[in-house]
């Protein structure tokens, strides 16, 4: 045991120091801020004050509607982002005009009540490069507002009645958990605290590989290995290797949850969502924990066994690299699996034992499985660890003095049977 | 000490080491000869039981190959290979720690061996950073560190320039006064005639010539170089 912790020290002191081991740290984050940010400073982002053309044909309502705007669509510094006029067009100049408007910069927005606008309800809205996407789903909403609230006026209603008609319910949803109390239901920790679980583990699977595999070949192809294994037994240096990458994981998850418990505590009001420690550092947290270390052993073990059948690395990374698709995929598939989590896909692929972790991280976070699934997938997972090791250290012991020639499926079944 | 019982190893369709029997005493210096490819890397491999026999059996002190404590034998292989980005200083204390040394014991016997092969200079720094020559001391400290009392050297001299050689060959002449037994790999005649008690010549996988040293010379006019081409080019075709 005590030579298992002397390699399992060696490889983690190793791999601590190596550059590609703080890039897989780092580099989920990155990846994630750059995916999530620009999203959230989108949604979060102040519309610049532009002009808006407004053609009313035969309404009437031109100032109610500007005025409308002018109410509704305030910036941060409570002004009118837009600075509203009318502009008339005829049947012959009509489409002339908007392009003349947009195009010579003179408004970034025409807005065209079509004919009996209050009877069809009908709106046409031109706009330039400079508005997006998120400006236009504003303008939309305004325009539908407006509508509904015009026709209130119509049907003979006070404002009072509009508001109370216009009110949103004001709707609770709680979760019963497994120990049956009733809790509120919030979507960003049920959905986004094991999807951020997910995604480092894929990334940090997927980053680590070349590490793991490149550690392998460098003892194979530097011949460091004759001197290991005439001091060690394979099974040793299998399990020391293992266990010393699996203590990377340690050391990377522990990091990750230093800085979602900084988040939980400063970041959420700077992104509008309501969280706190105590919602993100439940029970749950130690089963994520959990089952992402046992996620890092899984792949961890693979890539060692499979990687010693290599003694160069490209051959190895080209081979053994399919393995990260296994990775990522509940990634590809996590819409649907977060939709219905109880669907026979996710049955099997929590009995893959690739995908295992993944699935189980998504099962706890959404669909509260229970204690004995959760503790049984845990031995099932420790099971095919153990097993690959095992198998992994008869491949190793043969293939690792085998140079230039490349072991057969034939042949790895030999060993595996010896 | 150590009993080599008709062995014979078979790699896929090629009889690496053909049913081979050898003893060696406790104390001696054993040169082990032969060209190249004649199997002895195979022999040395399956003494250190990194490979395994097809046929026959090996022990040492009368314990099967199998059952040995491997970490109490040493062991410089000819392939030499070490961790390039590490330093020197951790390199050796690893491997002590491999070889059931304590931190502090794999430390001390570092700088013993440092100092006897004038390397103390070099302990904090990067493997990388050393000469090919620098590099075969440290692999051979490795080897030695845990005071092994069967010792087998794979070509040790090679790399070496004759100042260190000479070092070396005092070292090995030390192991022996100290009752320790060394296996010797080499196609260094003059090393072997030097510090060889006893040898053994393979070829082909067999063995074609075996016992004291000085007496294979004199049957060949006294030279090694001539009783290994005498040996080996009767048999070579």
């Amino acid at each position: 045991m005590s030579k298992i912790l002397t390699i399992a020290h060696w490889e983690l002191k190793r791999g601590v120091k190596s550059k590609a081991f703080l890039i897989s740290m780092f580099m989920p984050f990155v990846l994630l801020l750059f995916s999530v940010m620009p999203t959230i400073f989108a949604l979060r982002g102040d519309i610049d004050e532009k002009n808006m053309g407004i053609i009313d044909q035969g309404n009437n309502i031109y100032t109610d509607v500007s005025d409308y705007f002018s109410k509704t669509s305030i910036n941060d510094q409570g002004n009118p982002v837009y600075t509203i006029q009318e502009y008339v067009s005829t049947p012959l100049n009509h489409d002339t005009l908007i392009q003349t408007l947009i195009q010579d910069n003179y408004v970034s927005i025409v807005i065209v009540l079509q004919p009996d606008f209050m009877k069809t309800a009908q709106v046409r809205i031109f706009h330039g490069g400079d508005v997006g996407t998120e400006e236009v789903f504003r303008l939309e909403n305004a325009l539908r507002r407006y509508t509904m609230e015009q026709r209130i006026i119509s049907l003979g209603l006070t404002k009072e009645d509009m508001k109370y008609v216009l009110d949103k319910p004001d709707i609770t949803v709680y979760e019963v958990g497994r120990t049956g109390d009733a809790k509120k239901s919030n979507l960003i920790i049920k959905y986004g605290v094991p999807g951020v679980f997910l995604w480092l583990l894929v990334m940090g699977i997927v980053m680590s590989s070349s590490m793991l595999i490149s550690g392998v070949i460098e003892e194979r192809s530097n011949r460091i290995i004759e001197i290991m294994m005439s001091s060690i037994k394979p099974y040793e240096l299998m399990a020391g290797k293992i266990l010393g990458i699996g203590l990377l994981g340690v050391i990377q998850i522990s990091v990750y949850l230093v800085i979602l418990l900084a988040f939980t505590m400063y970041g959420g009001s700077f992104i509008n969502i309501d969280i706190s420690p105590r919602d993100v550092f439940t029970l749950d947290i130690i089963w994520y924990f959990v089952y992402f270390i046992m996620g890092y052993f899984m792949y961890a073990s693979l890539y060692i066994s499979l990687g010693s059948l290599y003694d160069n690395e490209r051959d190895a990374q080209q081979s053994v690299g399919f393995l990260s698709l296994f990775a990522v995929l509940p990634l590809m598939l996590i819409q649907p699996l977060m939709l219905n989590p109880n669907t026979s896909l996710a049955t099997i692929l929590s009995f893959i034992p690739l995908t295992t972790p993944f699935m189980m991280i998504l099962k706890i976070g959404m669909l509260s499985a229970p204690l004995w699934e959760i503790i049984a997938m845990m031995i099932y997972l420790i099971a095919w660890i153990l097993g690959i090791t095992w198998i992994g250290s008869k491949i190793f012991r043969t293939t690792i003095l085998m140079y230039g020639k490349r072991a057969t499926l034939k042949e790895i079944i030999q060993w595996i049977r010896a | 000490m150590l009993k080599i019982d008709h062995v014979t190893k078979r790699f896929t369709g090629i009889t690496a080491v053909k049913d081979i029997s050898l003893e060696i005493s406790k104390g001696e210096v054993f040169g082990f000869l032969g060209p190249n490819g004649a199997g002895k890397t195979t022999v040395l491999r399956m003494i250190m039981d990194i490979i395994q026999p097809d046929e026959g059996s090996i022990s040492i002190n009368g314990v099967p190959s199998i059952h040995c404590e491997y970490s109490k034998i040493g062991y410089l292989p000819e392939e030499r290979g070490i961790y390039q980005k590490a330093k020197v200083g951790e390199v050796v204390e690893y491997f002590g720690k491999l070889k059931s040394l304590s931190s502090q014991e794999a430390r001390e016997h570092a700088n013993i061996w440092f100092s006897k092969l004038h390397i103390e200079n070099l302990a904090n720094k990067k493997v990388s950073e050393l000469s090919k020559g620098n590099q075969q001391k440290v692999q051979f400290i490795i080897s030695v560190i845990n005071e092994p009392t069967l010792m087998i050297f794979d070509e040790p001299f090679t790399g070496l320039d004759p100042v260190n050689q000479k070092i070396l060959r005092d070292i090995i002449s030390d192991f022996k006064s100290q009752g320790r037994t060394v296996i010797l790999s080499t196609h260094q005649m003059a090393k072997v005639e030097e510090i060889c008690d006893t040898m053994c010549l393979i070829h082909k996988g067999e063995i074609i010539s075996y016992g004291i040293t000085r007496e294979i010379m004199d049957q060949h006019g006294g030279r090694l170089d001539d009783a290994f081409i005498a040996l080996v080019g009767d048999n070579n075709e």
